[in-house]
C-alpha cells in the first residue's frame, strides 16, 4: 500500500483528504505544519507528498527545497490555494502542482499517475 | 598923359551907383552916372568917361550896351552879371564881374581898366601907329579876363583859406582882414586904419616889441603860439611881403591850434596809460621819448632822452641784433618783429615789436615810433586755443566716423536680426567686413570649430578672386551708393557666383585644434584679434598665407559666451591697401555682431535638442506614470485577491471537499445527496470567481535581501546533482572570492539559475561540461551559466526569452520569459551567447546592493 503525506496547516482540509485518499486505498498521514512533514520523512518513508505551501512559520517552498536536497526523487504534488507560486522555479521541483480544489478528482489522478510512474502504484 | 592919367571917370549905370558911388570916391575914382551921362551924349558930356560899369539886375541895362557901344565906343564895358548868367551881345565888354562879388574885386578890375585904357593910349601916342580898333579890343579885352580871373582867384584864396588871415602896412595898420580872422577873434568888421595890436591880444611880455617891425627889419617869418585866455593856442606867423623894389607890407596868419596842442596832449596822457611800451627814437638811434611802461620795462634811466636805445634799454654798446627800427627808417615802413626777452616783469616773455616810421612832409621819415606789446599770455592763448581747435577738430572728426559706424553696425544688427539661418547671417556678416559702408576689407573668410571633428574648419568666404573681378564689383557698387541694408542687397547680387575661388580656398583650410603651433589655432586659444603685416616672419601663418595667396591680414576670433567658436581671416589682398587700427576696431565691432549670431545659432540648437529631449523624457514619464498607476493597482488586487483567495479557498475547499464526500455516500436520489450537489456546485462556482480574482495577481515584486551567492548557486547546483551524474556531466564553480553577499530576493533568483542549469542539463543529455562562474565590476556582480551542448539554433535565438515559446514537448514555456522578467525587476540583466554544436553561456548581471540597494 502507498504511503502519502498530506502536509496542510488547516485542520478541516487535512481532515478531508485523509478521508477521501484512504477511500482510494492510500496510507495517508497528515502533518499540520512543515517542521512536522520533515520530522515524519527522517523518520518514515513516504511514496508521495501533498504540500501546500502558504503555511505559517515554515512555508512550504521551504520544505519543498528540504526535501528535495535530502530526497530529490521523492515526488511532491504541490496543492495550494495560489496560482501564484506556480510561477516559483522551487515548486518547479515537485513533480506537480495543482490548485487546491473541492473536486479531489483530478489531484486522485495525478497521485495516481506519480505513484504509477515511480512504480509504486 | 597926365590929363588921361587924370581921367578916373567911372560910368555907373543901376542900383549899383547909389551902393557904390562913394566907395569910388574913397579909392579916388570919379563916380557918374550912366543914365545922366547918356541922355546928354550929344553934348559930348560922356565921351572922356573911361569905364562903363553896367549892372544886369537892372532894367534895360542891354538896350544900355547897346547905346554905349553906338555912342561910347572908347569907354570900356564891364559888365556886372546875376550869378550864372552870361551875354554873348557885346562880345567887346572888358569884363564880366558876376556876382556875388567884393567892392574890392571890382575897384580892382575898375583900376586895372583905366590902366590898361592909359596904355593903350600910350601906345597910341608913342607908336603913332594906331592898332586897329577891333585887334585892340580883342587884346585889351584878354588882358582884363587873366587879370580879372586872377584877382577871383586871390580874393577867393583869401576869403576861404580856413586861416585867419590879415594884411597890414608896413606901419602896422590893417589894410585887409579875412572872415577867419574875424571870427577868430570875435570881431564884426574892423575899424578904417586900426593897430594889429589893437586887434590881438598880445600879452604883455610878448608884446614888447612889435613883431611888424621885426619880420620886415630882419626880412623874415616870425612864429609865434599865441594863448589865449579862454584857453585855446593861436599860431600867428608874420611874412614879409615885397614887391620888387619895396616892402608893401606883412601878411599875417593865424591859425587856431588849439585842436593839435590838445591832440598832443592827449596823446602823451594816452601813451602813458596804455599797457605797452612806446618809444620814439632818431635817426642816430637815440631815444628821444619813452612811456613809463617802457621805462619800467627796460629800468630806463631818467635821463635817457638823446641817448643811444639800445644803450639805455639793454646796456649794450652797440645795435640790438634784429633790430627793425633801421628797417623803417630805411624803407618807411611799418616792421613787426618778435622777441623773447627777460625783463623785470619776468623771463622768456614775448614781445610783438613794431617799428612805426613818422615823415615828415617831404615824406622823410624823421622819427620811429616803437610800440612794445607784452604778448606772452595772448600768444600762449592762441597756442593753447589752437591745441584745442586741433583737439576738437580731431574729436569731432572720431565722433562722425564713430557715427558712420554705429550707423552701420545698427544697420549690420538689424539685418541679422531679419534673417534665422546661420548661413545667411554668416554672409551678411562677412558682406560687413567686405563692403565699404562697412570694414571695407578686400576678402573676407569665416572659420569655425566644429566640435567633433576637434578641428577649426573653414566654411563661408567673400571676395572677389581676382583684381579684375575686383574692379567690377567695386565698380558696380560704386556706381550704387546706398546705406548698408541696400549695400546688403546689392552685394549679394553683384557677388553672385563671383566668389567661386574664395568658397573653393576656404573649404580646403582645416587646422586641428589640438596644433597650436599655427597662427589661427593660438588666436583661438589666446582669444586676441592679430593683424599679421608679413605672413613670412609670423610663426605659424605660412600655410595659410600660402592658401589664400596674401601676405598681410587680420585675424579677429569670434567668442560666444566666452568660448572661442571660431575666427575671420580678413585681408586687403587686391588694393594691397595696409590694415590700420580703425580698420580693426570696426572688425574687432561687426565680429562681436556676429558672434552674437553665432552663439544665438548655438543657443538655439542647443535648445531644440534640448527640447526633445525633454519631450521625449515627458513622453517617458508618462507613459510609466500609467504603467506604474497600473502595476500599482494590479499590484494591490493582486495582494488583496492572493489574501482573499488564501482565505477563502481553504474553508471552501473543506466545505466543497465534504459535501462532495457527502455526497458519495448518500443515498442516491436522496434528498441529502441533492443538497449535498447543490453545496458542491456552489463551491465550484465559488472556486472559478476566486480563480479569475487570482489569474490578476501576476508576477510580485522581489523582496529584497542580502544573500550569500556562492551558496545560493551550491545549493542551485546539488539540486541537479543526480541528473549531472547520470547525464555524466562535469560540474565546474569559479566563485570570485570578493563578492560576499547580495541583494537580492533569493527565492526569485533561486527560480533563475535553477531554471538556466536545468537548462544546461538538459542540453548535454550526452554528458558534457556545466560552468558556474561568478565576478565582481563596479556595481555588479556577473553569474555565467556555460554549458557544452549543441547550441541554440538561430531561428529561435530572438525567441528564447518570449514567454510560451518552448523548444521541449513538455513544459510551459515561461521559465526563461520568468527568468527575464525576475532579473529586469531586480535592475540587472540577462542575456546569452551560444555557438551551434560548441555550447551556450546565460549571462546574469545584477546589481550588487552593496551601497545603492536597499532592503525595501
Amino acid at each position: 500500500m502507498a504511503r502519502i503525506l498530506v502536509v496542510d496547516d488547516e485542520k478541516n482540509i487535512l481532515a478531508l483528504y485523509k478521508e477521501e485518499l484512504s477511500e482510494e486505498g492510500y496510507e495517508v498521514t497528515t502533518a499540520a505544519s512543515a517542521k512536522e512533514a520533515l520530522e515524519l520523512l527522517e523518520k518514515d518513508n513516504f511514496d508521495a507528498v501533498i504540500l501546500d505551501i502558504r503555511m505559517p512559520e515554515e512555508d512550504g517552498i521551504s520544505a519543498l527545497e528540504k526535501m528535495m536536497v535530502k530526497r530529490r526523487d521523492l515526488p511532491v504534488l504541490i496543492n495550494t490555494a495560489y496560482s501564484t507560486y506556480k510561477d516559483n522555479f522551487l515548486t518547479w521541483l515537485a513533480e506537480d502542482y495543482i490548485i487546491k480544489s473541492a473536486d479531489l478528482s483530478e489531484l486522485k489522478d495525478k497521485i495516481k499517475h506519480i505513484l504509477k510512474k515511480k512504480g509504486k502504484a | 598923359m597926365n590929363k588921361n592919367s587924370q581921367n578916373r571917370k567911372v560910368g555907373l549905370y543901376g542900383e549899383i551907383y547909389s551902393g557904390f558911388a562913394d566907395f569910388l570916391r574913397q579909392e579916388g575914382f570919379e563916380p557918374i552916372s550912366l543914365d545922366s551921362a547918356l541922355s546928354s551924349s550929344d553934348t559930348g558930356n560922356g565921351t572922356d568917361i573911361r569905364v562903363a560899369v553896367v549892372d544886369f539886375i537892372t532894367p534895360n541895362a542891354l538896350a544900355i550896351v547897346d547905346k554905349l557901344i553906338t555912342l561910347m565906343p572908347q569907354t570900356s564895358r564891364i559888365l556886372v552879371m546875376p550869378e550864372g548868367e552870361t551875354i554873348s551881345s557885346d562880345p567887346g565888354a572888358f569884363a564880366l564881374v558876376h556876382r556875388p562879388f567884393t567892392s574890392i574885386e571890382l575897384i580892382d578890375v575898375i583900376r586895372w581898366a583905366c590902366d590898361i585904357r592909359e596904355v593903350e593910349t600910350q601906345i597910341i601916342d608913342e607908336k603913332k601907329e594906331p592898332l586897329e580898333r577891333k585887334q585892340l579890343d580883342v587884346l585889351l579885352s584878354d588882358t582884363a579876363q587873366e587879370l580879372l580871373l586872377n584877382s577871383q582867384w586871390l580874393n577867393a584864396i583869401f576869403e576861404n583859406l580856413p586861416l585867419g588871415l590879415l594884411l597890414l602896412s608896413p606901419k602896422g595898420e590893417v589894410v585887409r582882414a579875412n572872415d577867419v580872422l574875424l571870427k577868430t577873434f570875435g570881431l564884426n568888421s574892423i575899424p578904417k586904419n586900426a593897430k594889429c595890436n589893437e586887434i590881438i591880444p598880445w600879452r604883455d611880455t610878448e608884446g614888447d616889441e612889435c613883431r611888424v617891425e621885426k619880420c620886415l627889419s630882419e626880412n623874415r617869418t616870425l612864429r609865434d603860439v599865441l594863448e589865449l585866455p579862454e584857453g585855446r593856442f593861436l599860431e600867428v606867423i608874420h611874412i614879409p611881403v615885397k614887391t620888387e623894389r619895396q616892402v608893401s607890407g606883412v601878411l599875417m596868419i593865424v591859425k587856431d591850434i588849439s585842436e593839435e596842442v590838445c591832440i598832443s596832449d592827449r596823446f602823451e596822457a594816452a601813451a602813458q596809460v596804455i599797457d605797452e611800451g612806446i618809444a620814439i627814437i632818431d635817426p642816430e638811434l637815440n631815444l628821444i621819448w619813452a612811456n613809463d611802461v617802457l621805462k619800467d620795462w627796460f629800468d630806463i634811466p631818467d635821463d635817457y632822452s638823446g641817448r643811444p636805445c639800445y644803450e639805455v634799454t639793454r646796456g649794450k654798446g652797440r645795435i640790438c641784433q634784429g633790430c627793425t627800427v633801421p628797417d623803417s627808417f630805411a624803407d618807411g615802413q611799418v616792421h613787426r618783429s618778435y622777441q623773447k626777452l627777460d625783463l623785470s616783469i619776468g623771463k622768456e616773455r614775448t614781445f610783438e615789436v613794431i617799428s612805426g616810421p613818422v615823415k615828415n612832409n617831404r615824406g622823410k621819415v624823421i622819427r620811429v615810433v616803437r610800440i612794445i606789446r607784452d604778448v606772452t599770455d595772448r600768444e600762449k592763448i592762441i597756442q593753447v586755443l589752437a591745441e584745442t581747435k586741433d583737439r576738437l577738430e580731431d574729436a569731432n572728426a572720431q565722433l562722425s566716423r564713430r557715427i558712420d559706424e554705429l550707423a552701420m553696425l545698427t544697420e549690420l544688427s538689424e539685418a541679422l536680426q531679419t534673417v534665422e539661418s546661420l548661413d545667411e547671417n554668416m554672409h551678411i556678416f562677412l558682406t560687413a567686413v567686405t563692403a565699404k559702408q562697412g570694414c571695407g576689407f578686400n576678402r573676407a573668410f569665416l572659420f569655425l570649430v566644429n566640435k567633433e571633428n576637434k578641428a577649426l574648419e573653414g566654411r563661408w568666404a567673400i571676395g572677389p578672386s581676382s583684381p579684375e573681378e575686383a574692379g567690377r564689383i567695386w565698380r558696380e557698387l560704386e556706381s550704387k551708393p546706398a546705406n548698408f541694408a541696400e549695400a546688403l542687397a546689392n552685394y549679394r547680387e553683384v557677388l553672385k557666383g563671383g566668389d567661386v575661388e574664395v568658397n573653393r580656398i576656404i573649404k580646403g583650410l582645416k587646422y586641428p585644434l589640438s596644433d597650436n603651433s599655427t597662427l589661427l589655432i593660438n588666436v583661438l586659444d589666446t582669444k586676441k584679434t592679430r593683424i599679421i603685416q608679413d605672413a613670412s616672419t609670423e610663426p605659424g601663418a605660412a600655410d595659410l598665407a600660402g592658401k589664400i595667396h596674401c601676405n598681410t591680414f587680420a585675424v579677429v576670433p569670434l567668442l560666444a559666451m566666452g568660448k572661442p567658436v571660431g575666427l575671420v581671416v580678413a585681408d586687403n589682398m587686391v588694393t594691397g591697401s595696409p590694415i590700420n587700427e580703425q580698420n580693426l576696431r570696426l572688425l574687432k565691432a561687426i565680429a562681436s555682431h556676429a558672434s552674437f549670431t553665432i552663439e544665438r545659432s548655438l543657443l538655439m540648437d542647443q535648445l531644440s535638442e534640448n527640447y526633445e529631449i525633454l519631450q521625449e523624457t515627458y513622453d517617458k514619464l508618462q507613459n510609466n506614470q500609467e504603467l506604474l498607476i497600473r502595476a500599482e493597482r494590479f499590484s494591490a488586487i493582486g495582494r488583496l485577491a492572493a489574501q482573499v483567495a488564501h482565505e477563502i479557498r481553504n474553508p471552501l475547499v473543506a466545505i466543497g471537499g465534504f459535501a462532495r464526500n457527502i455526497a458519495k455516500h448518500s443515498e442516491p436520489e436522496s434528498d441529502i445527496r441533492k443538497y449535498a450537489r447543490i453545496i458542491c456546485e456552489e463551491a465550484r462556482r465559488l472556486e472559478s470567481i476566486l480563480q479569475d480574482i487570482l489569474s490578476y495577481s501576476s508576477f510580485t515584486e522581489p523582496r529584497m535581501k542580502p544573500v550569500s551567492l556562492d551558496e545560493l548557486l551550491e545549493t542551485s547546483i546539488e539540486i541537479f546533482r543526480e541528473e549531472t551524474k547520470e547525464s555524466n556531466i562535469e560540474v565546474i564553480t569559479i566563485f570570485d572570492p570578493n563578492i560576499d553577499t547580495v541583494q537580492l530576493d533569493p527565492d526569485q533568483i533561486r527560480q533563475v539559475f535553477l531554471n538556466l542549469i536545468k537548462n544546461a542539463v538538459s542540453a548535454m543529455p550526452e554528458g558534457g561540461r556545466l560552468t558556474v562562474a561568478t565576478r565582481k565590476t563596479g556595481g555588479f556582480v556577473w553569474v555565467d551559466v556555460t554549458d557544452t551542448g549543441k547550441g541554440i539554433p538561430d531561428d529561435v535565438k530572438e525567441k528564447v526569452f518570449e514567454p510560451f515559446f518552448t523548444t521541449k514537448s513538455s513544459g510551459t514555456g515561461l521559465g526563461l520569459s520568468i527568468c527575464y522578467q525576475i532579473i529586469e525587476s531586480h535592475g540587472g540583466m540577462i542575456w546569452f551567447t551560444t555557438t551551434e554544436n560548441k555550447g551556450t553561456t546565460f549571462h546574469v548581471k545584477l546589481p550588487s546592493g552593496e551601497k545603492t540597494f536597499k532592503e525595501e
